[in-house]
């Protein structure tokens, strides 16, 4: 057997796009092409910029990796990860229209910075609700009773402060040493946000896994559906089960940063109440920029999930094309604050920390080369597209994928042999970098050992383990 | 010799000592391939005239005769050999538990003989775990709760004889 050629390109020129609703529906081709609309971006591009092959910055979310050729090697299968990655990374930060769907007469980065596709997935604080009923239908959200009222209505509201939500924490957090992010420029925390897309959300809904009692009575292995590839025999395959996790510093040029480098939105920065230090609910409206990005995407070579991960270029180091003066974000050499070290403790969200006890992070694993060129071929086609868009400022930093995908779960190796075997991104696992079984970070045999609320295999999401009881309480 | 001539060689000959077949012990795609390390470990721990010899020998077995009587053939012409013998079981040994002992060629081997570990990827990765289906201590990507049921009854202990019967990772839709 060997790792198969899909249709994805088929898929793309087709005009096939997977929306924010998380299925598929069909996307005209604008006139005078029977590519994308970036085969036809030319509004705001230099002479000079290079085209990307027709149909590559697309709006159709692939259901699956496209393989090579032969000779298949673990190399040439990164790389066509890889690629799935990008094109992934922009069909999910395509302009999205007002219902959350992909616009088709847009193209990523042409008309400035705005709202994407993903933003209209559900977070988990809206699925898995304190007392377990049936989550609000997909397109709506529920603000908490803090960011009501503040004005102008922000677009997303940012809670948590690590990885790992306060309802698991105890659970997964602490033992990894997970603790909050520190922005060198203005000493604030990284907020996170968790979102899922419309047939993850759907899988949890059907099936009752939003509460315990669901969970309970669900005895079947829980499986989440996995994106395959369109054919002629089936025109309407799924998109699969994506999870996004993004990461988002506040954004204050009059600190240094360069907003022009970032995508941004504005955002409720809610703080949970907390005993420790003793901390009141709050809720600011705040700019702020990604400067971390996963994708998590089950497919059918991957059912161990394909795991890409982004970062903004200047996070561990200033990234290409700075203007002179831009720092990096997480990282100042005259710091002598420790190396990938959380901050002291008592975390509180709410506080602006010194200079001298914010985070110094480096990449212990360094982006591979063969990565890197393809980062630079991808940076410069978004840049091409627009010579100010923020989306070429950001960098894959590899993907992950089992190279024994048909590995049993049921039997005593069902991760799979990830590859590569350690994979983290500096702003969301900070501090479990390295190589080390078992303990530093690895995307997929991390999430092997999630489960529901009742102990079962939970299919590589710790999403099923928010689940409350109905009525109310854990 | 090449270096990939030694590993394939290696790798076939630890086929028929370990009993586990050569995809098992060196997938296509494996990320960290094992079988490497302990070819390194062979080399670095014993004079390369034997280990030439150990190499060429199944070399010569593996082109004469058939696949059915290579194991007859390793018997006899390395595990009685004394020179090659001693170095053929401790290769078994590393297999199977991540450890090549030292003075594995003056006497009887036991669990507390001076050895070391291969590293800490040969450690997750010892034969013996797959053969008991089970995991070495710290290190386990079975499911919680997997003692609840009995384990497979067939043999597909290893992410190489994964369901799709061959250790290239295939079986993509």
């Amino acid at each position: 057997m060997r790792f198969s050629r899909p249709m994805i390109c088929m898929i793309i020129l087709s005009g096939l796009a997977c929306m924010g609703g998380g299925g598929c529906t069909p996307v005209q081709p604008p006139a005078n092409t029977n590519a994308t609309p970036a085969a036809t971006a030319t509004a705001n591009n230099t002479s000079a910029a290079p085209t990307p092959p027709p149909g590559t910055l697309g709006p159709a979310i692939p259901h699956d990796a496209n393989f090579s050729d032969n000779p298949q090697t673990l190399a040439a299968i990164q790389h066509d990860f890889d690629v799935f990655s990008w094109q992934s990374f922009v069909a999910l930060n395509w302009p999205a229209m007002p219902d959350g769907s992909a616009d088709p007469g847009k193209i990523i980065g042409a008309d400035g910075d705005g709202a994407v596709v993903w933003d209209g997935y559900k977070e988990p604080y809206e699925v898995f609700l304190p007392d377990g009923s049936t989550p609000t239908p997909w397109g709506q959200q529920q603000l908490p009773a803090q960011c009501r009222n503040l004005g102008p209505p922000g677009d997303k509201v940012l809670q948590m402060t690590q990885k790992v939500s306060d309802d698991v924490l105890d659970a997964s957090g602490q033992p990894f040493g997970t603790g909050p992010l520190v922005d060198q420029q203005n000493g604030r925390y990284v907020r996170y946000e968790i979102r899922i897309n419309r047939d993850t959300y759907d899988y949890i809904v059907q099936n009752t896994l939003y509460n315990k009692e669901g969970q309970q009575a669900f005895t079947q292995l829980i499986q989440f559906p996995k994106g395959t590839n369109p054919s002629s025999q089936a025109p309407d395959a799924p998109v699969g089960s994506i999870v996004i996790k993004a990461a988002w510093k506040v954004i204050d040029p009059a600190q240094g940063d360069i907003p022009g480098r970032f995508h941004k939105v504005q955002a409720y920065v809610y703080t949970r109440a907390s005993d420790n230090p003793p901390t009141p609910p709050s809720c600011e409206l705040k700019t702020v920029g990604l400067v971390g990005f996963h994708i998590a995407h089950k497919t059918a070579s991957a059912p161990q999930w394909v795991w890409s991960t982004f970062e903004q270029v200047d996070n561990v180091q200033v990234g290409h094309d700075a203007p002179p003066g831009t720092k990096a974000n997480f990282f100042d050499a005259v710091s002598t604050y420790p190396v990938n070290t959380p901050p002291p403790r008592p975390w509180n969200p709410n506080a602006v920390l010194p200079p001298d006890k914010r985070s110094q992070v480096k990449r212990v694993i360094p982006i591979d080369d063969a990565t890197k060129a393809l980062n630079a071929q991808w940076q410069a086609w978004l840049g091409g597209v627009n010579k100010d868009s923020v989306w070429q400022y950001y960098e894959l930093v590899s993907t992950q994928w089992p190279t024994q995908p048909n590995a049993s779960p049921t039997g005593p190796k069902p991760a799979g042999d990830p590859a590569p075997p350690f994979l983290a991104n500096a702003t969301l696992e900070t501090y479990i970098q390295g190589n080390t079984p078992n303990v530093s970070s690895s995307c997929i045999m991390c999430h092997n050992n999630a489960t529901t609320t009742n102990s079962k295999f939970s299919d590589f999401t710790y999403l099923l383990e928010r689940a409350h009881k109905k009525g109310g309480g854990k | 010799m090449s270096s990939n001539q030694d590993l394939d060689n290696f790798v076939g000959l630890s086929a028929i000592l370990t009993g586990f077949s050569a995809d098992d012990l060196n997938p296509q795609f494996s990320p960290q391939p094992v079988a490497v390390e302990y070819l390194q470990t062979l080399q670095a721990k014993v004079a390369a005239p034997l280990v030439t010899q150990l190499l060429t020998t199944y070399q010569t077995i593996a082109a004469q005769f058939p696949a059915a009587e290579q194991p007859a053939q390793v018997q006899v012409q390395i595990l009685t050999d004394p020179q090659m013998g001693p170095v053929a079981r401790n290769i078994i040994r590393m297999w199977y538990l991540s450890i090549w002992y030292d003075g594995y060629d003056t006497g009887p081997v036991t669990g507390f003989s001076p050895g070391t570990v291969v590293s800490s990827n040969a450690y997750t990765k010892g034969l013996a775990w797959d053969a008991m289906q089970a995991h070495p201590m710290g290190y386990s990507e079975m499911h919680y709760g997997y003692w609840a049921t009995p384990p497979q009854a067939d043999d597909s202990t290893d992410a190489g004889s994964s369901a799709n019967g061959n250790s290239s990772g295939g079986g993509q839709a």
